[in-house]
């Protein structure tokens, strides 16, 4: 990985972001095993290269669509971890105030328009959110966030061609790691790479490795300027991985169908580490300070364990609330 | 006053709109060059240009979640499906989207979006073509459903429908689109949630939906002759139901029939009926009833076709059983 | 060969014939060139004659009804042939056609019509209680038992005809029931009820047809005030009933005599006013020097033996055919008692003085009020006198009690003031105690002077004390 070109404070900012994806959906897990987490979790362990880099190229209006596998997302973009852990738990002080739960957190003020439950159900409302930039020319724009199996979905074609036909301001981030649930997107799609079906719809598509955040970025905002200059869409196909099964508690045994060291091979590759071996071996950063980093993440991590744990489960009245705009009205 | 059809009458209340409120932007298939399949949306591309009417390709799922999208971030968007039947094709992002999403996110956000799309039977449409699916919008939390039934209410409803902060799927009744009323020369937004009772009378109540309302009417008119006086209740939305005036009616009458277009299982009928049981129960005379399409799909051939459909002379036929 | 008759066409615009005649009926024979059946045209009417022989199998169409020109109306063949194609192949050309019927016809369709199924036509006249009640269980919407409710309408016990929904009870047959059987609770028995709260819902009336009456309500009001008095009572027209009694005994005795008395005997009435002021002066006299207080009754019932002596026409009976004066004046007083006014009388009165007839009357009297009269002490009298001047009575008349012919009746003295003319001719008002008197007469044997002399006789003798000395003899 080359750090060329990057200021101290920005391969900073990855590292940091990444660890506290990590931390965080590592802390998940752990909450899961106590029993204290309802429902499931999809963890992006593995993946974090992925939502920094891209994110790292936005600014701070932009918005982001996401997917079921979104934490990494929410964090790139800069949403709080406390009322993150604390909607993961249920609890009153959560974004939606335990309503929407892991995979349907949406934090307005971050330009998050949403985890989404539906497979590709996101892709259109991030197409949408960049019509409005292109129809108020507010120079923002929208990336949609989708996984490998979400391509098959018809809202990626839908939404892509329209994206296309009129010269929205979206990228399309594939997160390719090879499985929706158990099928391998290998079996089910003929084409190796997606990227190349953004030739069906006449705009530049790229394949990248997913778990280097630097090529990452690099794509990201090549995409997000030409976006913003009104030239239309991107796609960008980043390979990657997640290390545990597709939610908490899958034992993700198809992974040895292909290879019985799928999982070991990929965490080889594991783009936090690539970075922070970067980050010493071109001697930007010291040990020490990478630990500092650590701490702090730490830090930041397990206090939004506390915190969700010590918040208090929503009342009952909750659940008649927020339907329409008048609560009168169910 | 003045006599336009009722696909004008559409066109005049998303134009009047769109001009007092910028964030007004209308998508959906052949609604900009040639003003609509039906014509509602007439003379509004060159007015508003591209991007507020915009053609779109046929895409139901992406429009309806595009709008999703634009209603998020700001904008007041109308969606045409072109047949409520293709509601079905979007049925994720109209109603696991854009139905629950400010559920889900704990009140953050609203989707103030407006579906519109046209029900009714009678044109040979068949089976694909020619459903009336509000029972089912209805049945989703989170979704305002709204069924006008003249020119003149079909533009009220439009205008507070497209200001409404909710979604509302507004359902027009394609039958109609061609045929001329009486509109006043301004038009208000009628508030939704609020009945209107279209004929006074003390025999028996019916609460009737979208062109069921002119049916009705219709019915009344012959029944009036044999000294049946019919209250007619026009609805003007399901969501929110207007609960309280079809009880006061009832009170008065101790009948009740519901007029809808709708499947027989599980429509509106079933709903309304339910919805009301208790507030009525001790001034009944009868049992509810309901005059509705029967439970089978729509055939084609008009010999099939009219004969089932519910028309004017159904309710007058239904009306009649509650008077031996 | 049997054929198919069509409704021709007899013109080049004649869509649609009105059959007017049919000459033949089915089963008829018909030879060819015999007339069939007369059609109606827009220019006149016509008859077509049949084509062949044969028989008439069937017709289509009554008389009177219109049908579209080449459309079938008869079937003529031979009498067995089987016709059953061409009956197919007919009814398949009419099938989906319409046949304006005839206008009294089409009257005669609707009329059956209306009678089938449930409840048709608007003159049903509902069987009692059939279709609305089932297995003892009484079907009525609940508007209808709201109904029923607020008019006091027991729909258990009334048999209402049903002819809502399913054939139960709507409102409108409640209603119907109720102005039919209109006051179903009296007027003041309904404003009781309502002023005092009452569920008249289920009370059975004890009035014509169930009707409530104000008793039945206030029953309900005692019963739920005391459950441990008797219940009050009630005559059918609403008296409350104090006490109820046989009518038997002395009391029917006293009243079917008196009932014959009254009906059989034309009474007369005749009043006397009586200053009794020299009267009631000698009795303190008399009373003064008196063991034996006298009343003043005492004095009249000796006035009145010393009239009678003087017109013993008053002391008679009608025996039959005959009039029989008596000689012996057994006077009878009315006494009142348990079970009436009885009358002791004293025989041969006339023989006995003042101070005599007061000790005579005196313990029959008591016998008397306490009912312990012996028959041949009350009965056997001629003249009875009945004073209720003690109850204040200032005038009234009595019942001769037969087989007597007159009786005296005798009221309060009050103190009135009369016109009183002095020896010397002037008049001045004074205040004198007086009486009236009235003597009711049976005019089969008394007339008008008879009485009025025995009434003026009666006055004297008691206003004029001092020239009645013998009063008190």
């Amino acid at each position: 990985m080359e750090l060329k070109g990057y200021t101290k404070k920005q391969i900073a900012e990855y590292y940091k972001t990444m660890t506290t994806i990590r931390r965080f959906d590592e802390e998940v897990f752990e909450l899961y095993k106590q029993g204290l987490m309802p429902g499931l979790a999809h963890l992006y362990i593995g993946e974090e290269a992925v939502a920094t880099g891209v994110c790292a190229a936005l600014k701070g209006n932009d918005y982001i669509g996401s997917t079921h596998r979104g934490h990494g997302h929410l964090i790139a973009r800069g949403a709080d971890l406390n009322r993150m852990m604390a909607e993961i738990l249920g609890k009153e002080t959560g974004y939606s105030k335990g309503k929407g739960g892991s995979m349907h957190i949406m934090a307005m003020d971050k330009g998050i328009l949403g985890a989404n439950g539906i497979v590709g159900g996101g892709i259109p409302i991030a197409t949408g959110a960049a019509y409005m930039a292109k129809y108020k020319k507010t120079d923002q724009v929208a990336v949609s966030f989708m996984g490998d199996s979400s391509t098959n979905e018809g809202t990626f074609h839908e939404s892509i061609n329209m994206a296309a036909a009129w010269d929205l301001p979206c990228i399309y981030v594939i997160e390719n790691n090879l499985y929706g649930i158990s099928v391998d997107i290998r079996d089910v799609t003929n084409t190796p790479d997606l990227s190349v079906r953004a030739k069906a719809y006449g705009i530049p598509g790229f394949s990248i490795d997913g778990n280097d955040v630097t090529a990452v970025y690099e794509t990201a905002k090549k995409a997000v300027a030409r976006a913003r200059k009104g030239k239309g869409p991107t796609i960008i196909e980043c390979k990657t991985y997640r290390w545990q099964g597709h939610h908490v508690g899958d034992p993700a045994v198809y992974r040895k169908r292909k290879s019985e060291t799928e999982k070991e091979d990929w965490m080889k590759k594991d783009p936090i580490k690539a970075l922070s071996t970067a980050m010493i071996s071109k001697n930007m950063f010291s040990t020490k300070e990478i630990n500092a980093i650590d701490a702090e993440v730490e830090k930041a991590v397990m206090a939004s364990v506390k915190f969700a744990k010590e918040s208090p489960y929503p009342d009952i009245s909750e659940a008649y609330k927020d339907v329409f705009i008048s609560d009168e009205l169910i | 006053m003045k006599e336009i059809t009722y696909a004008k009458a559409v066109s005049e209340a998303i134009d009047e709109e769109m001009a007092r409120d910028e964030n007004i932007v209308m998508l959906g298939e052949d609604v900009g060059f040639i003003g609509g399949n039906f014509k509602a949306s007439e003379g509004l591309l060159e007015k508003y240009g591209d991007m507020r009417v915009k053609d779109s390709p046929i895409s139901e799922q992406g429009l309806v979640g595009m709008g999703v999208g634009m209603a998020l971030t700001g904008l007041r968007p109308i969606i045409e499906i072109m047949f409520s039947d293709f509601m079905l094709v979007a049925g994720d992002q109209l109603f696991n989207q854009m139905a629950k999403i400010r559920y889900m996110s704990g009140g953050q956000v609203k989707v103030p979006i407006t579906i519109r799309c046209p029900i009714g039977a009678g044109r040979s449409s068949a089976a694909q073509h020619s459903q009336s699916l509000q029972a089912i919008a209805a049945h989703i939390p989170g979704v305002k459903v709204v069924l006008p039934s003249t020119a003149q209410e079909i533009k009220g409803l439009l205008k507070s429908s497209i200001r409404d902060d909710d979604p509302v799927m507004f359902f027009e009744q394609k039958m109609e689109y061609n045929k001329k009323f009486q509109v006043d020369d301004i038009v208000e937004p009628i508030e939704l949630g609020k009945a209107r009772i279209a004929r006074a009378g003390t025999d028996i109540t019916i609460a009737a939906t979208s062109s069921m309302v002119m049916k009705s009417e219709k019915a009344a008119e012959k029944l009036a002759s044999e000294g049946i006086e019919c209250e007619i209740i026009d609805l003007r939305s399901v969501v929110p139901l207007d609960r309280q005036t079809i009880i006061e009616s009832v009170k008065k009458t101790g009948k009740l029939i519901v007029a809808d277009e709708g499947y027989e299982r599980c429509g509106i009928g079933a709903e309304v009926a339910a919805a009301v049981a208790e507030d009525i129960f001790y001034y009944l005379d009868a049992p509810c009833g309901r005059v509705c399409n029967p439970n089978v799909s729509l055939p084609f051939s008009p010999a099939l076709e009219f004969p089932i459909i519910p028309s004017a002379d159904k309710v007058y036929e239904k009306v009649k059983t509650y008077f031996k | 060969m049997a054929e198919i008759i069509i409704m021709p066409k007899l013109g080049f615009n004649m869509n649609e014939g009105k059959l007017v005649k049919w000459y033949k009926r089915e089963g008829d024979n018909v030879v060819k060139g015999e007339n069939l059946f007369s059609v109606e045209t827009d220019k006149t009417n016509m008859d077509i004659a049949a084509t062949d022989d044969g028989t008439v199998r069937k017709l289509f169409i009554d008389e009177g009804d219109t049908l579209s020109v080449t459309l079938p109306i008869a079937i003529v063949g031979g009498e067995n042939e089987d016709i059953s194609d061409l009956l197919v192949q007919a009814e398949e050309k009419l099938r989906g056609t319409k046949v304006q019927a005839a206008a009294n016809s089409s009257n005669k369709k609707s009329v059956a019509d209306s009678n089938d199924g449930i409840g048709g036509s608007s003159q049903q006249q509902s069987m009692p209680g059939s279709t609305s009640e089932r297995n003892g269980m009484i079907f009525i919407s609940p508007r209808a038992k709201k109904a029923a409710e607020e008019r006091g309408i027991n729909i258990q016990e009334s048999d209402i005809a049903g002819t809502g929904f399913g054939g139960g009870i709507c409102e409108k047959d409640i209603v119907e029931y109720a102005s039919m059987h209109k006051d179903r609770i009296t007027p003041v028995a309904r404003a009781i009820s309502e002023a005092e709260g009452i569920n008249i819902s289920g009370l059975a009336g004890s009035g014509a047809n169930g009707k409530i009456m104000k008793k039945d309500v206030c029953n309900v009001m005692r019963n739920d005030e005391n459950r441990s008095g008797a219940a009050e009572q009630y005559s059918p027209d609403g008296k409350a009933i104090l006490e109820e009694a046989a009518y038997d005994g002395v009391r029917r005795v006293i009243g079917e005599h008196m009932a014959e008395s009254k009906f059989t005997a034309p009474h007369l009435y005749f009043t006397q006013e009586i200053d009794m002021s020299e009267l009631l002066k000698l009795r303190k006299q008399i009373n003064a020097v008196q063991e034996k207080k006298t009343s003043v009754t005492d004095y009249i019932a000796r006035a009145t033996i010393l009239a009678l002596e003087k017109y013993p026409d008053m002391n008679s009976s009608l025996v039959g055919e005959k009039i029989v004066k008596y000689k012996s004046i057994n006077l009878g007083i009315a006494v009142a008692s348990n079970s009436g006014l009885i009358v002791p009388n004293v025989k041969d009165a006339q023989k006995l003085s003042l101070i005599e007839l007061a000790e005579a009357y005196s313990p029959l009297f008591e016998k008397a009020r306490e009912g312990k009269l012996a028959p041949d002490e009350y009965s056997g009298g001629t003249f009875t006198l009945s004073n209720l001047g003690m109850f204040g009575i200032i005038n009234f008349t009595a019942i001769i009690n037969p087989p007597e012919s007159a009786i005296l009746s005798v009221s309060a003295t009050k103190d009135r003031a009369v016109v009183v003319e002095h020896e010397d001719g002037e008049k001045s008002v004074e205040i004198r105690p007086l009486i009236n008197m009235t003597v009711s007469v049976d005019h089969r044997v008394i007339d008008g002077l008879m009485a009025a002399q025995f009434m003026m006789e009666i006055k004297n003798l008691l206003e004029k004390t001092s020239e009645s000395g013998y009063l008190i003899h």
